[in-house]
């Protein structure tokens, strides 16, 4: 069964990022610690992969624990601090309250962490491997984070959450709060996510209860104290969007104010 | 009838193992120095963790995500590490003293200093959370703490003036020689004792471990409504036998023998032995428990494998945890700290850290998208509201009156 389980649009923030991403088989591999995006030649951007372990997470904590973490994961694994262990969009095979890939997590080759844990203390413990034969794992490699080719550049989610967006009139506005993705054409088992448009707030992204977007949610108290934290909180299409620069976080739109959520 | 079964065991277990150190040090305290007049706090204590070990029971339920999959999902990884850290804090803490209180317990029945037993303790908690089954270490301690209806036996025996308890339960009727102050910090550890994050924590992890969907909210909901209640009056039992035999004579309890000695009093030497054992079933199921919550929580927070319903070695980084976390546990106790005292903080800075765990379920469940047709209702809502408050402020509270108060001493 392969689906988006999750009706209208998907927030990135609140829909996709650090859900717990599950194996074929129903094992537990690791969170969505960051998503990469994919540039089009059309000006949007969609999903291409999801990208996890400390070298994403930390990049999302910031400040000491960011240098710390990536650091420290780039000597220990070998691999490039920019690069962190993804798996392309291709191989999800269902977005829930979980997110699941079509590998079992026998040919999946997880983490550093797991592995050193796994073969120089579990297995070295007595009674960890009385009750089965341990398998040896599989030689094959983990096709996890193969896809279609690349087509244009990549970015990550959680920098472009956080930018500052600038108005056509040249005001400077509050930052981008979420993204928000509608439905393609499919890459692997579900429709590609493609960019919509944006939420744009005085908070930082990391506000994420869904209370700006939903106006039913409860209880009652809670939710008027987040919506008037949120009240300037409003939604931009990405056609409105002029131009994104990466390299200084800003955001150019074309048009001059923001429609609010609740008109949507 | 096999459901029937189930269902009782469950229940029994729910009673037997809702009393932790925390519990059994804080009420004979309580009960040997302010009567009963503390007792309305156990009650609010109780039912707010009713109220949210029961909405944490319906989100596992709903969506198969236990507490710290869900902080991490709606405070975002910065915010959530705060928070993981913080109930790691206290987890930890409440760990050392539920292993320790293992050892206190052992050191009454064998008169072997308890320094001995400790490393003996801390090596038999990590063999069950290594080996025994979920089913089994939740459910022999839970009945096992059973022994501790001796408590409410004794008070019984003891034939107390019972309207004189009532009265004093029901006009919070503070003893003269206390003050409002320390009055106030004791309120807010039992508040903290009766609520202990870890409960819910590994309440969560639990309905996981044990596959619930939605079939089994109304089995969950008989062990929250029955267990937890009943559990609750154990503790107001241990309390009111304090209030009988030591209060009048000056006593302040300080040690586990003297929680227990009310018991011994009212029914001699076999009484006391069968409290010995519920202090040991109780203090050990709660040392696994809290032990589980440790690998549980950290493991959630990274998306690790993690739980016993997999073998050890698919779940390497969660079994690392717990054996460290067990490590430094017994480390910590073999410094000769005293395993009360470990207690006391364990409680006071449950009460700190309670918001940290019971905001995110209030707002995951009313989440359409997690929860569809188990969303909260009006009532839990109401009720979630109120306790958050009444959370925020023992939170806020607890600190401040803990350096005034010089933790209850002056």
């Amino acid at each position: 069964m392969s689906e988006i389980h999750i009706r209208g649009t998907l927030d990135g923030q609140l829909d996709l990022l650090d859900r717990q991403i599950v194996s074929s088989d129903g094992l537990l591999i690791a969170n969505v610690d960051d998503l990469e995006l994919e540039e089009r030649a059309d000006g949007t951007l969609i999903v291409s992969g999801v990208l996890v372990g400390p070298g994403a997470l930390g990049r999302r904590l910031g400040g000491a624990l960011d240098f710390i973490i990536v650091n420290t994961w780039s000597r220990l694994t070998g691999r490039d601090p920019d690069d962190p262990q993804r798996i392309d969009y291709a191989h999800v095979s269902d977005i829930a309250t979980v997110l699941t890939v079509d590998e079992s997590r026998e040919v999946i080759d997880i983490d550093g962490l797991e592995t050193w844990a796994r073969v120089r203390v579990i297995e070295a413990l007595p009674g960890a491997r009385d009750d089965r034969e341990t398998s040896t794992p599989s030689t094959e490699p983990s096709r996890l984070g193969t896809g279609p080719a690349q087509a244009g550049d990549r970015h990550r989610f959680s920098q472009l959450a956080g930018m500052r967006v600038v108005f056509s009139d040249g005001r400077v506005g509050d930052q981008v709060t979420d993204v928000r993705f509608g439905r393609g054409e499919p890459r692997g088992h579900l429709p590609r996510l493609v960019t919509e448009g944006l939420v744009v707030g005085r908070h930082t992204a990391g506000t994420l209860f869904g209370y700006d977007r939903r106006r039913q949610q409860g209880p009652w108290l809670i939710q008027k104290i987040l919506r008037l934290l949120h009240r300037s909180t409003g939604h931009v299409a990405w056609s409105d969007i002029r131009s994104i620069d990466w390299d200084d976080n800003v955001i150019t739109l074309s048009t001059s104010e923001l429609t609010r959520l609740d008109d949507l | 009838m096999k459901k029937l079964f189930a269902v009782a065991l469950g229940v029994l277990s729910a009673i037997g193992g809702f009393v932790d150190i925390g519990d059994l040090v804080t009420n004979a305290l309580v009960g040997s120095r302010f009567g009963m007049s503390l007792a309305w706090v156990v009650l609010v204590g109780v039912l707010g963790i009713v109220v949210f070990a029961e909405m944490s029971g319906r989100v596992v339920a709903a969506s198969g995500r236990p507490t710290f999959d869900i902080v991490r999902e709606r405070f975002g990884p910065k915010v959530g590490l705060l928070n993981l850290g913080g109930s790691m804090a206290v987890t930890l803490l409440t760990y050392i003293a539920e292993i320790g209180g293992i050892a206190l317990s052992l050191e009454l029945a064998t008169s072997v200093h308890e320094l001995l037993w400790i490393p003996v303790t801390a090596a038999a908690v990590w063999i069950v959370l290594w080996r025994a089954k979920f089913a089994l270490l939740e459910n022999v301690f839970g009945l096992l703490g059973l022994a501790l209806i001796v408590f409410a036996v004794a008070l019984w025996q003891l034939g107390p003036d019972w309207s004189e308890l009532a009265t004093s339960a029901a006009t919070m009727d503070k003893p003269a020689s206390e003050e409002w102050s320390t009055y106030a910090y004791f309120a807010v550890a039992l508040f903290g004792a009766a609520m202990t994050p870890y409960e819910v924590f590994f309440f969560s992890s639990g309905g996981v471990e044990e596959k619930w969907d939605r079939s089994s909210v109304a089995t969950m909901r008989s062990n929250v409504f029955i267990g937890f209640p009943l559990g609750g009056l154990l503790s107001l039992a241990i309390a009111g036998v304090a209030t009988v035999t030591l209060m009048p004579e000056g006593i302040e309890v300080e040690t586990l023998g003297q929680v227990g000695l009310p018991v011994a009093i009212a029914l001699g030497k076999i009484g006391f032995a069968i409290a010995i054992l519920g202090f040991f079933a109780a203090t050990f199921g709660a040392a696994c428990e809290t032990g589980l919550s440790l690998g549980y929580s950290i493991a959630q927070y990274f998306g690790w494998q993690w739980g016993k319903f997999v073998r050890p070695r698919e779940a390497a980084r969660f079994h690392l945890v717990i054996l460290l976390a067990t490590i430094l546990a017994a480390v910590v106790l073999l410094t000769t700290i005293d395993p009360i005292l470990v207690t006391e903080f364990s409680v006071v800075f449950s009460a700190v850290a309670l918001p940290l765990t019971y905001l995110p379920i209030l707002m995951v469940a009313n989440d359409r998208g997690y929860m569809g047709p188990l969303t909260n209702g009006r009532l839990s809502n109401t009720l979630g509201t109120i306790y958050m408050v009444i959370v925020l402020v023992a939170s806020i509270a607890a600190v401040p009156l803990m350096i005034w108060t010089k933790m209850g001493t002056s």
